[in-house]
C-alpha cells in the first residue's frame, strides 16, 4: 500500500533527483561557512608568517647595534623638535617686532637679484670701466667713460626698480602697510653699487636695527641650537657604522645562496673560460659560519661613555640656553611656542636620562624572546616602512587612531540615533513616521567615499573656519591647525552610524510589549515618563546591541578615515587633553587601503598589513558576537 | 491657615508643569531627529548645488554629453597672451597647439584624470556590479531556498546562520584583503589565453582546434576578481532579503501543492518562487545598493585609475578567449575614480568640476537604487497580503 506513495525516480550515487536538488541548495547555503572559513584561513596564513619574519628582523636590528643607535636617533629627534619650535618662535617674534626691517632686508635681496639678472651687461661694462679707471685714474677720457657707465647704471636701476612688481619682490607681504619703507627702499636701491655688492646704508641700518633688537633672543636660540652638536655628531657617526654593519650582515647571510646561484649559472655558460671565471668568482664569496657581530659592534659598547657625556653636555647647555630665552614677546604665537619649549624641557631631560640608561643596557647578544618581538608588534609605537634604516611595524598608533575616531563617532551618534529612534517610535505623529524612517535609512545609502569627499571639500574647511572664531576658543582643540583630523572623521562616521543604530534601536523599541506602555499610561504617567522609565529600560538590551553593531560598522569603515583622518602615523598627543581631537591620525583600515597597493606579495610589509586585517577582523567578530550574546541573554519577549 | 485638600477627581487634568516637561522632552527628541535629517539634506544639497552645473548645460541638449561619453584624461590649464585662463583636455590641447603654433601659452599646468568624462568609470562600475549580482543572486537565492524550504533545525543550519550573521559584520576592507589574496594572487583560477603565463601552477592545457590554452594561472587584478569579492560581500544581505521574501509566501501554498502530489522541487518552483519573485527583485536591488557604493573591496582587486579603452575594446582574441580576456582586465570604477581625484590630487580649483560632477552622478545612482529598493519593498508589502 505504501508503495503507491513511494517516489520513483532514477538514483545516482544512491541519491535520487530530489536529494540532489536538496543537496545543491544546501551546498550553496553551506558556502557561507566555507567563505567565512576561507577569509579566516587566508588572513591567518599570511599573518602567521609575519611573526617569524618580524622576529628575525628585530634580532638583526639588535645584533647590528641599530637598536642601540636607535636610542640616539630618538634623542636627537626629540631635541630637534625643541630647536625647531624655538626657531619658529624666533621668526614669529621677528616678524611681529621688526617686520618692516625684515621686509626691507628681504626685499633688497629681491631687488638686487632682479638688477643683477637684467643688468648683467651693464654691470660688466661698469666693472671694465672701473678697472680702467683704477689703472689710470688721471686719464680724463677714462674717467668720463667711468662716469658715463655709472650714470647708465643708475638710469637703468631707476627704471628697473620702478617697473618691479612689489608682490613678487616682497613675496611674504612683510612690507604691506609700510609704504614709506618701500618707497625709501626703492630710492635707496638706486644708489646700490653692483660691483662691490655691499648693501646700501639704508638696508644696513634696517639689518642693524633687527640684530640689535633681537640679539638676546638670537643668541639664546643659537646657543640652544648648538647645544646638541656633540650628540648629533656621535649619532651620525654611529648611524653610519651601524648601517655598514647591517649591510655586511645582510650580504653575509645571502652569501651561500649567491654562491650556489653563480655555480648553477656557470654550468650554462658557453665557453670553458667563462665557466672557470664564474667558478673563480664564486670561490671569492666567503661563507662564514656566523657573522662576527661581537667584533663588529664592539665600538658601540665603548661609546656608552661618550654617549653619556654628550647627553650631559646637551642637558647643561640646554638648561642654560632655555634660561636665557626671553619671556616678553610681541607675538602671541611666539610666546606660546616658547612657553611650550620651557614646559617640555624638563620632560625632555627626564626622557633623555631614561633613554641613555636604556641604551647602555644594550648587548648585541641579549636574547630576544619570541614573546618580546610579538609584543613589539602589538605595542610598538612606530609604524615606519620603506626606510633605509629599519622598518618598524607597531600597531599602537593605528589602533589608537581607530579607537579614538570610533569612540568620538559613537559618542556623537548615540544621542542622535537613540533620540531619533525614540521620537519616531513613540512620540512622532503617523505622518512624520512615514517620511523620517525611510529618510534616515537613505543616509545609509550615501557611499562612504562621497562622505569622505564631503569631509575634504566642505566639512574640513568649515570646521577650521568655525574654530578660528574667537568666541569659540574654549572648545577643546580650537583653533585647529589641520583641516583633516580626528574630529572631522569622527563626525562623518557618526552620520554613517546613525542609520544602523537607529534601525536596530527602533526594532528593539518595537519589541517592547504594548501592555507595558499601556499599563504605565494607565497609571497616570505621561508619554515621556512612559518612554524614559518603562519602554527604554525594557528595550535596553536591544539598544545596547544596536550601539555595539554601530561600533562595528564604524571601526571597519575605510574610505572616510582614509580620506579625512589626516593619515599621520603617530600616536596622538594626549597631553592636550580633549584637544587631541583636532590632531590628524591614521587607522587600521586606512593603512591597509593606503599601503596594500604598493607592496609585493610575501614581503614583511605585506604580511604586516594582513595581520592588521586579522586584528580588525577579530575585533569586528568579537563585537558581533557580543551583540548577539546581549540580545540572547538579556532579551525580553 | 486652610489646609490644601488633596484632589479627589481622578479625571482632573495633569499639572501644567508636567505637561511643559513632556513637551520640552518631545521637542528635544524631535530636534535630534531633524538635525540628523538636516545634515543629510545639507550634504545632498551641497553636492547637487556644485555638481549639477557640471552635468547640465544651458543649451540643447541640456546635458553635458561629453561628461558621459568620454573617459577621464589629463586636463591642461594655461593662460593665453591676453591673460585669459583656459582649460582644455590634453587631446584638444595637442590639436590646439598644432593649429595655432603662434599662440602664447603661459603658466601651463596639467592635472591627471581631471579632464574628459566619466564613461570609463561608469562602465567599469556597471560591469563590476553585473558580475557581482549574477554570482551573488545565484548563490544567494539557492542558499535562501535551502534555509527557508528544506532546512530543519540542526547543527548545520545554525552554523550557517551564525556564519551569515558574522559575514555581515566583516569590514569591507577585510573583504578586499581576502579577495586580493584569494582571487587575485592565488595562482589556481583558470583563464582561456593564447599566452601561458609563467605563474601557472596546475598547468596549461591546449584547446583543440585553436591556438589557445586553458591555463590555471590566476586572475590577477581583474573585473572578475573584483566582482566576486563584491559578490561575497553582498551575499549576507541577499540571503537575508531572499529568505524573508520566501518566508512571506504562506505555508498553505506549499501544503496545497504537496498535497496534490508535487515533489518538493515542483512545489518550490511552481508554488513558492513565482510569489517570492518580487521580493527577490527587491533583494537584488538592495544588494546593488550595498555593493555599488563600496570602494575598499575593489581598490586592490579590480580598480585602476587610468585606462584608455573600454574592457571589451581592449580584449584580445575571439569567442571564449575574448570573453575570458575581458573578464580578466582591470577596470576603472566610479568610486575609485572619486577617491583618486579627491584624495590623490592636490587641492586645485581646476579639478573641482570633475570632482563634484562624478560625486554627484555617483550619489544619484546609488541613492536612486536605494530609493527604488525602498519603494519596491513598500509596494510589495502592501500588495501581497494573503
Amino acid at each position: 500500500m505504501a508503495k503507491h506513495f513511494q517516489r520513483k525516480g532514477r538514483r545516482f550515487l544512491g541519491v535520487n533527483l530530489q536529494g540532489w536538488i536538496r543537496g545543491f541548495f544546501g551546498g550553496n547555503a553551506a558556502l557561507s561557512i566555507v567563505i567565512l572559513f576561507l577569509i579566516c584561513a587566508f588572513l591567518v596564513k599570511e599573518a602567521a608568517m609575519f611573526f617569524p619574519q618580524h622576529h628575525r628582523g628585530l634580532e638583526l636590528y639588535r645584533k647590528t647595534g641599530q637598536e642601540y643607535v636607535g636610542h640616539l636617533i630618538k634623542e636627537v629627534d626629540e631635541y630637534t623638535i625643541l630647536v625647531s619650535a624655538t626657531n619658529q618662535a624666533y621668526y614669529q617674534e621677528l616678524d611681529a617686532g621688526y617686520g618692516a626691517q625684515r621686509g626691507v632686508v628681504d626685499s633688497s635681496g629681491g631687488i638686487m637679484d632682479a638688477l643683477e639678472d637684467e643688468g648683467d651687461d651693464l654691470i660688466g661694462e661698469l666693472e671694465d670701466a672701473l678697472d680702467d679707471f683704477e689703472d689710470e685714474p688721471d686719464d680724463p677720457e677714462i674717467a668720463a667713460a667711468y662716469k658715463k657707465a655709472q650714470e647708465n647704471w643708475k638710469a637703468f636701476a631707476r627704471e628697473t626698480i620702478a617697473g618691479l612688481d612689489r608682490k613678487e619682490v616682497d613675496s611674504f607681504g612683510r612690507l604691506e602697510g609700510h609704504d614709506g619703507q618701500w618707497e625709501a627702499l626703492k630710492e635707496a636701491m638706486v644708489d646700490w653699487d653692483p660691483v662691490e655688492g655691499d648693501p646700501t646704508p639704508f638696508v644696513a641700518k634696517a639689518k642693524a636695527e633687527m640684530a640689535a633688537g633681537m640679539s638676546e633672543f638670537d643668541a639664546a636660540r643659537i646657543e640652544l641650537g648648538s647645544a646638541g652638536n656633540t650628540l648629533k655628531d656621535l649619532k651620525n657617526k654611529l648611524v653610519a657604522e651601524a648601517s655598514q654593519i647591517k649591510k655586511e650582515a645582510v650580504e653575509d647571510m645571502s652569501a651561500a645562496a649567491r654562491k650556489a646561484a653563480i655555480l648553477e649559472g656557470s654550468k650554462k655558460l658557453a665557453t670553458e673560460e667563462e665557466r672557470i671565471a664564474a667558478v673563480a668568482e664564486a670561490e671569492k664569496i666567503v661563507i662564514r659560519e656566523s657573522f662576527p657581530f661581537a667584533e663588529k659592534t664592539a665600538a658601540f659598547g665603548e661609546s656608552f661613555e661618550a654617549h653619556e657625556s654628550a647627553a650631559n653636555e646637551l642637558k647643561e647647555k640646554l638648561v642654560a640656553a632655555v634660561a636665557k630665552l626671553p619671556s616678553d614677546f610681541k607675538s602671541q604665537a611666539a610666546a606660546e611656542l616658547i612657553v611650550g619649549v620651557k614646559e617640555r624641557t624638563p620632560d625632555f631631560i627626564e626622557k633623555l636620562d631614561e633613554s641613555v640608561e636604556e641604551a647602555s643596557q644594550w648587548k648585541w647578544d641579549a636574547p630576544l624572546g619570541f614573546w618580546g618581538s610579538t609584543m613589539k608588534f602589538f605595542f610598538g609605537r612606530d609604524w615606519v616602512t620603506n626606510s633605509s634604516w629599519h622598518d618598524f611595524y607597531g600597531l599602537l598608533p593605528l589602533i589608537t587612531g581607530s579607537l579614538l575616531i570610533s569612540l568620538i563617532a559613537l559618542a556623537v551618534a548615540i544621542p542622535f540615533s537613540i533620540g531619533a529612534a525614540i521620537y519616531v517610535n513613540r512620540l512622532a505623529s503617523r505622518y512624520e513616521q512615514t517620511f523620517i524612517k525611510p529618510a534616515i535609512e537613505m543616509i545609509q545609502a550615501i557611499p562612504s567615499v562621497v562622505l569622505g569627499f564631503f569631509g575634504i571639500m566642505v566639512l574640513g574647511e568649515g570646521l577650521r573656519e568655525l574654530s578660528q572664531i574667537g568666541a569659540l576658543s574654549w572648545v577643546p582643540g580650537f583653533p585647529m591647525q589641520e583641516r583633516l583630523n580626528i574630529i572631522n572623521a569622527g563626525l562623518l562616521l557618526a552620520l554613517m552610524a546613525v542609520p544602523t543604530i537607529f534601525t536596530l534601536c527602533e526594532d528593539a523599541l518595537n519589541n517592547v510589549p504594548r501592555s507595558y506602555s499601556e499599563a504605565s499610561l494607565a497609571l497616570g504617567a505621561s508619554k515621556l515618563q512612559t518612554v524614559t522609565k518603562v519602554v527604554v529600560p525594557t528595550a535596553i538590551s536591544g539598544i545596547l546591541a544596536a550601539v555595539l553593531l554601530g561600533l562595528g560598522r564604524i571601526i571597519g569603515e575605510t574610505m572616510v578615515v582614509l580620506l579625512v583622518a589626516g593619515n599621520k602615523i603617530a600616536i596622538p598627543d594626549f597631553g592636550e587633553g580633549l584637544g587631541v581631537i583636532a590632531q590628524p591620525a591614521h587607522t587600521m583600515t586606512g593603512i591597509i587601503a593606503q599601503e596594500m597597493g604598493e607592496v609585493s606579495a610575501g614581503t614583511l610589509h605585506f604580511r604586516a598589513l594582513f595581520l592588521v586585517g586579522l586584528v580588525l577582523f577579530t575585533i569586528s567578530l568579537m563585537i558581533n558576537v557580543a551583540a548577539q550574546r546581549i540580545i540572547k541573554r538579556l532579551g525580553h519577549a | 491657615m486652610p489646609e490644601e485638600t488633596p484632589s479627589t477627581n481622578p479625571f482632573q487634568a495633569t499639572s501644567s508643569k508636567r505637561k511643559v516637561k513632556d513637551r520640552i522632552g518631545t521637542v528635544i527628541f524631535a530636534c535630534f531627529t531633524y538635525f540628523v535629517l538636516a545634515c543629510a539634506l545639507f550634504i545632498f544639497g551641497k553636492i547637487t548645488y556644485d555638481g549639477a552645473p557640471v552635468l547640465f548645460t544651458s543649451e540643447a541638449p541640456f546635458i553635458n554629453t561629453k561628461f558621459f561619453t568620454e573617459s577621464p584624461q589629463t586636463l591642461v590649464e594655461f593662460t593665453n597672451g591676453a591673460g585669459e585662463l583656459i582649460r582644455m583636455d590634453q587631446t584638444d590641447f595637442t590639436v590646439f597647439k598644432e593649429e595655432n603654433p603662434d599662440v602664447t601659452i603661459n603658466d601651463e599646468h596639467t592635472f591627471s584624470y581631471s579632464g574628459g568624462g566619466i564613461a570609463g568609470p561608469l562602465v567599469g562600475t556597471a560591469l563590476l556590479v553585473l558580475v557581482c549580482m549574477v554570482v551573488s543572486l545565484f548563490i544567494g537565492v539557492a542558499a535562501a531556498i535551502y534555509l527557508s524550504e528544506y532546512a530543519k533545525k540542526g547543527k548545520l543550519v545554525s552554523a550557517i546562520r551564525l556564519a551569515i550573521m558574522n559575514l555581515a559584520g566583516v569590514p569591507s576592507i577585510v573583504y578586499g584583503l581576502f579577495g586580493f589574496a584569494f582571487f587575485c594572487l592565488a595562482p589556481w583560477f583558470p583563464v582561456f589565453t593564447y599566452e601561458v603565463n609563467a605563474e601557472t601552477t596546475i598547468g596549461a592545457f591546449k584547446i583543440p582546434l585553436t591556438d589557445g590554452y586553458l591555463s590555471f594561472q590566476g586572475w590577477g587584478n581583474s573585473l572578475l576578481a573584483g566582482g566576486l569579492t563584491l559578490a561575497v560581500m553582498a551575499l549576507p544581505v541577499i540571503i537575508a532579503a531572499c529568505e524573508e521574501s520566501l518566508k512571506a509566501v504562506p505555508g498553505g501554498f506549499r501544503e496545497a501543492s504537496l498535497a496534490l502530489g508535487a515533489t518538493r522541487w515542483q512545489c518550490i518552483r511552481t508554488a513558492v518562487l513565482p510569489y517570492a519573485a518580487p521580493g527577490i527583485l527587491t533583494a537584488s536591488v538592495l544588494g546593488v545598493t550595498r555593493v555599488a557604493g563600496e570602494t575598499a573591496p575593489i581598490m586592490f582587486t579590480a580598480a585602476v585609475a587610468d585606462k584608455a579603452k573600454m574592457p571589451w575594446q581592449d580584449a584580445q582574441g575571439s569567442g571564449v578567449f575574448w570573453f575570458s580576456d575581458m573578464l580578466t582586465q582591470s577596470v576603472q570604477a566610479l568610486p575609485y575614480h572619486i577617491y583618486t581625484v579627491s584624495a590623490r590630487l592636490p587641492a586645485h580649483e581646476a579639478i573641482n568640476d570633475m570632482r563634484y560632477g562624478s560625486v554627484f552622478v555617483f550619489l544619484i545612482l546609488v541613492v536612486g537604487f536605494a530609493m527604488t529598493s525602498v519603494v519596491l519593498r513598500a509596494r510589495y508589502r502592501n500588495k501581497l497580503k494573503w
